[in-house]
């Protein structure tokens, strides 16, 4: 499979995964209420941005403080409550209410029945019912007006708010009621007394038969109210104020007028999104508010249940639309503008649409996108970088690191992985350099030879052909030299196979005998009987055999014996060496012998003097995760070189089933050609 | 002896077309592919002398068509081939070919693979006892002598070693080896081939010195062939 297809499924792979995995976040945040903390933040943002210059036909009259110092402590006398709904109704308002719980008989009758004669004249009061828990049982109890106020009222309607689990009161329900949701909010009574009713709500707002069950609270018609202003912000008149009549005709003509308590630690004050924090908004105002949003429509709807989750989980997902496109900056930037817009639209939406999305859910999913999605693209890149680092391995086998890191990279933090990959760039600067050097050998010491050749053949005297052929010889072998040279920088351990190492080593024996005859050197075996298995590449190492027989036997003096053997026991793997007698190496010397292009230690100039020879044995040792080296001791020369044991566990693996897999390929190969 | 060769470097053709009538073998050059494949399924030849690179028709697909063709009939390929890395040779090997020679050629290593894989063909080794200078192999008691000394062999090496003699010159695989010597042996292990092989060169003597070589051919298997005199 080709790297972009292979690319282009990993990718659409782990979309889908992120995808999945922020849609499951998302969803659980949404349905557990988690982070219902951060929906109402954004509620109460949006709300406080919406204000509308607010309308003057709805007004209060305060019993606020300088009422409360006019008329002393709260509660006071119906009767006075019955002169100032006389006042109130003769400057012709459009309804009235009151957001004062007349549910009990007051100390004195009389009064009761006052405000029962003003009420009635007026004809358009609406009176409050409230709906509490009773202190013994946790019974739920309807509180109505006293009989006679009931009777003179033009509407009844509760004023309980829904307060959040922040003890915020943002929503509403339309209709509630013990047994049957049968009472309507005093607000919709207000605009109906009024005929003010927008046409759409005054269907919700008919009476019908309640089938009555239970003794519980029945609710209907949940809607989060609209808040025109903070506190304070609804036209308000003290009591005290309209009581004495000191204002002028026509101050609550055609308005709605809401009488209620607005002074601090009086009433009913409740936290509302529009309340800076520590100034609760009185109930009258709250009422106030109400009336307001629903007589202009503006009262809000949470989203139903599956649009909801349906938005929260394409929302969800939206961020996977550029993250995978874009590096990890403009992706960051992205995600935290998606972030803002997201919760900006969420929270100006109930204003201008009068629907509310709960955004937390989409929220958090597009918080988690970047980080998640990093997290998933640095994982590909450590598996990428991982894999070429293997390769890398396999091509730059290093001793010092070598095995051991192929099975260990789990291990390695980034940094060694970095490290890593510097020092294979090193490695491939330097092969850059060997390069170079190498075609600066072929065009200089190749085309000696070649060129002398050429010349000879050139020259207008007869040529002997025994004089042609030493540097054709020598220009052959050099060419062969750089062939092996080749071959041994391009070894890849992956594909090495067991081999017998004194076989091989017999073998390379044999390949020198014709030389060791003309030199008349006595060639000696110290070779084991057994078996000898290593992993490796029969031939390079059979060259490397060989190259070190061949520089034994024109460097050692003539008639002297080479000695080849095998230590099957040395340091964690096994060493063959090549033994002659010679003077000893400088340092120097030693540190030349195995550079690619020295001229070895005399002046004789065959192909493996060139310095190809030994360099070429270090190379291979090296490709095999060993080493090659020399010695110098009591006038000998030892050259060696160590190779890795055979890895446990694999000599039995080379047995049937390589057969078998031989068997297998060398009959396709037959069949095939 | 009719011998197809087939090389399209015309002077290197020349060289060893004289090479082979000096050496008593006749000749027919073939510098197209295409051409030789279809003499050689008309006429009759003892031995193939294919190059493996040749324009029109690679030595390897002349050597796939043949073998289609001709079959049980199929005379004994050698090739020759520029390319000396184990995976060219053993793909050579594996192919069908009967063995190889890497250029630059040598004249006397060129006669004697052709004279080892023509042998072989004539029937020639069916002798009940031969005398290789030091060794004398005698094949109806399967008995191996070293200078007139009886060499203790176990029974899987007397095979060997007798199946190697039969075959001097000759490429044999290591699965063509396990086939004949452990033909009664399930699951051998092709190490097992390695170990005995190196235990006749040891017992044998089967060393230049004494005038043979022992080689393994990469990973594909061994030939036993006699060692080219110094000089």
């Amino acid at each position: 499979m080709s790297r972009p297809n292979r690319r282009a499924r990993w990718l659409s792979a782990e979309l889908l995964r992120v995808a999945l995995l922020l849609v499951v976040i998302a969803l659980a945040t949404s349905l557990s209420g988690l982070l219902v903390r951060i929906d109402h933040l954004i509620f109460d943002t949006g709300q406080r941005l919406n204000w509308r210059p607010m309308p003057a036909d709805v007004m209060i009259v305060a019993v606020d403080k300088e009422s409360l110092d006019r008329f002393g402590r709260w509660p006071w006398t119906r009767t006075w409550h019955a002169r100032l709904l006389s006042k109130l109704c003769a400057d012709k308002p459009a309804a009235v209410g009151f957001n004062v719980a007349f549910s009990e008989q007051s100390n004195d009758p009389h009064a009761d029945a006052l405000l029962a004669e003003a009420m009635a004249a007026c004809g358009n009061v609406v009176l409050p019912l409230v709906i509490e828990f009773s202190g013994s049982g946790g019974h739920v109890l309807e509180s109505p007006p006293i009989r006679e106020l009931f009777a003179a009222a033009a509407g009844i309607g509760r004023i309980g708010l829904r307060l959040d689990a922040d003890g915020v009161a943002r929503s509403v329900d339309l209709r509630e009621g013990v047994g049957a949701p049968a009472w309507p909010l005093m607000a919709s009574e207000l605009l109906r007394v009024a005929r003010k009713l927008p046409a759409v709500d005054a269907s919700r707002v008919s009476l019908k038969a309640w089938p009555v069950s239970g003794d519980g609270i029945v609710r209907e018609s949940t809607q989060r109210l609209f808040f025109s202003g903070p506190p304070r912000a609804v036209p308000q008149i003290s009591y005290a104020s309209a009581f004495d009549a000191d204002l002028p005709p026509g101050t609550f003509t055609g308005r709605i007028v809401l009488v209620g308590a607005t002074a601090v630690g009086l009433g009913d004050a409740v936290m509302t999104p529009v309340s800076p924090p520590g100034q609760p908004m009185s109930g009258v105002e709250v009422q106030a508010n109400l009336v307001l949003s629903m007589r202009d429509g503006r009262m809000i709807d949470d989203l139903p249940l599956p649009a909801d989750l349906l938005c929260t989980v394409l929302l969800a997902a939206v961020p996977l639309l550029w993250l995978p496109r874009v590096m990890p900056l403009p992706g960051l930037l992205a995600s935290v503008a998606w972030i803002l817009f997201l919760s900006a639209v969420c929270g100006l939406l109930p204003g201008l649409t009068q629907i509310w999305f709960a955004p937390s859910g989409a929220l958090i999913a597009g918080v988690l996108a970047f980080p998640l999605w990093s997290w998933r693209r640095l994982e590909a890149v450590r598996r990428h970088f991982d894999e070429e680092l293997r390769e890398l391995q396999a091509i730059f086998p290093d001793r010092r690191s070598g095995t051991a890191s192929l099975t260990k990279m789990g291990g390695l933090s980034f940094e060694q992985r970095i490290a890593w990959v510097l020092a294979a760039k090193k490695a491939m600067r330097d092969l850059e350099a060997q390069r170079n050097e190498a075609l600066a050998f072929i065009s200089h010491d190749l085309r000696a030879p070649l060129a002398s050749v050429v010349c000879q053949l050139e020259s207008e005297t007869e040529c002997d052909p025994q004089r042609l052929l030493p540097p054709l010889r020598r220009a052959l072998a050099m060419a062969q030299a750089f062939l092996w040279l080749a071959r041994a920088e391009a070894l890849d351990r992956r594909r090495m196979r067991e081999i017998e190492l004194t076989g091989l080593l017999d073998q390379a024996l044999d390949e020198v005998h014709l030389l060791a005859e003309r030199r008349r050197s006595e060639l000696v075996r110290c070779l084991p009987d057994e078996a000898v298995w290593i992993r490796g590449d029969f031939e390079s190492i059979e060259r490397c055999a060989i190259n070190l027989l061949d520089n034994a036997l024109n460097y050692a003096p003539p008639a002297t014996p080479v000695a080849i053997g095998l230590d099957t026991r040395w340091e964690d793997g096994v060493r063959f060496w090549v033994e002659n007698e010679g003077p000893p190496l400088s340092a120097e010397q030693v540190e030349r012998l195995f550079q690619q292009f020295s001229s070895g230690i005399g002046e004789a100039r065959s192909a493996s003097s060139m310095g190809l020879g030994l360099y070429f044995v270090r190379k291979v040792a090296e490709r095999h995760g060993g080493q090659a080296g020399v010695e110098c001791r009591s006038g000998k020369l030892r050259f060696w070189v160590s190779l890795p044991a055979i890895e446990a566990g694999q000599g039995e693996s080379a047995g049937v089933g390589e057969l078998r897999r031989r068997q297998r390929e060398s009959g396709n190969r037959s069949f095939l050609s | 002896m009719r011998i197809a060769y087939l090389e399209d470097e015309a002077s290197l053709a020349g060289t060893v077309t004289d090479w082979l009538h000096a050496a008593g073998y006749e000749v027919e050059w073939f510098s197209s592919g295409v051409r030789c494949a279809q003499a050689v399924e008309s006429r009759r030849f003892d031995a193939c002398l294919f190059d493996w690179l040749v324009p029109d028709l690679s030595g390897i697909d002349v050597l796939a068509r043949l073998q289609i063709k001709l079959r049980q009939a199929m005379p004994p390929v050698v090739f020759t081939t520029g390319r000396d890395s184990e995976e060219d040779v053993v793909g050579v090997l594996a192919a069908g070919a009967d063995d190889y020679i890497v250029k630059p050629l040598s004249r006397p290593l060129l006669l004697a693979r052709l004279e080892a894989v023509t042998r072989r063909r004539s029937g020639a080794g069916a002798a009940v006892q031969r005398d290789f200078g030091r060794l004398t192999v005698d094949y109806g008691r399967r008995l191996i002598a070293l200078e007139d000394e009886l060499v203790s062999l176990t029974d899987r090496e007397t095979d060997l070693a007798l199946y190697l003699f039969k075959n001097v010159g000759r490429a044999l695989s290591r699965e063509h080896l396990i086939q004949v010597v452990w033909s009664l042996t399930p699951d051998i292990d092709t190490r097992t081939v390695d170990v005995h092989v190196s235990a006749l060169r040891r017992k044998l003597g089967l060393i230049p010195k004494f005038g043979w070589r022992l080689t393994s051919i990469y990973g594909y298997g061994y030939r036993l062939e006699r060692a080219r005199s110094p000089g």
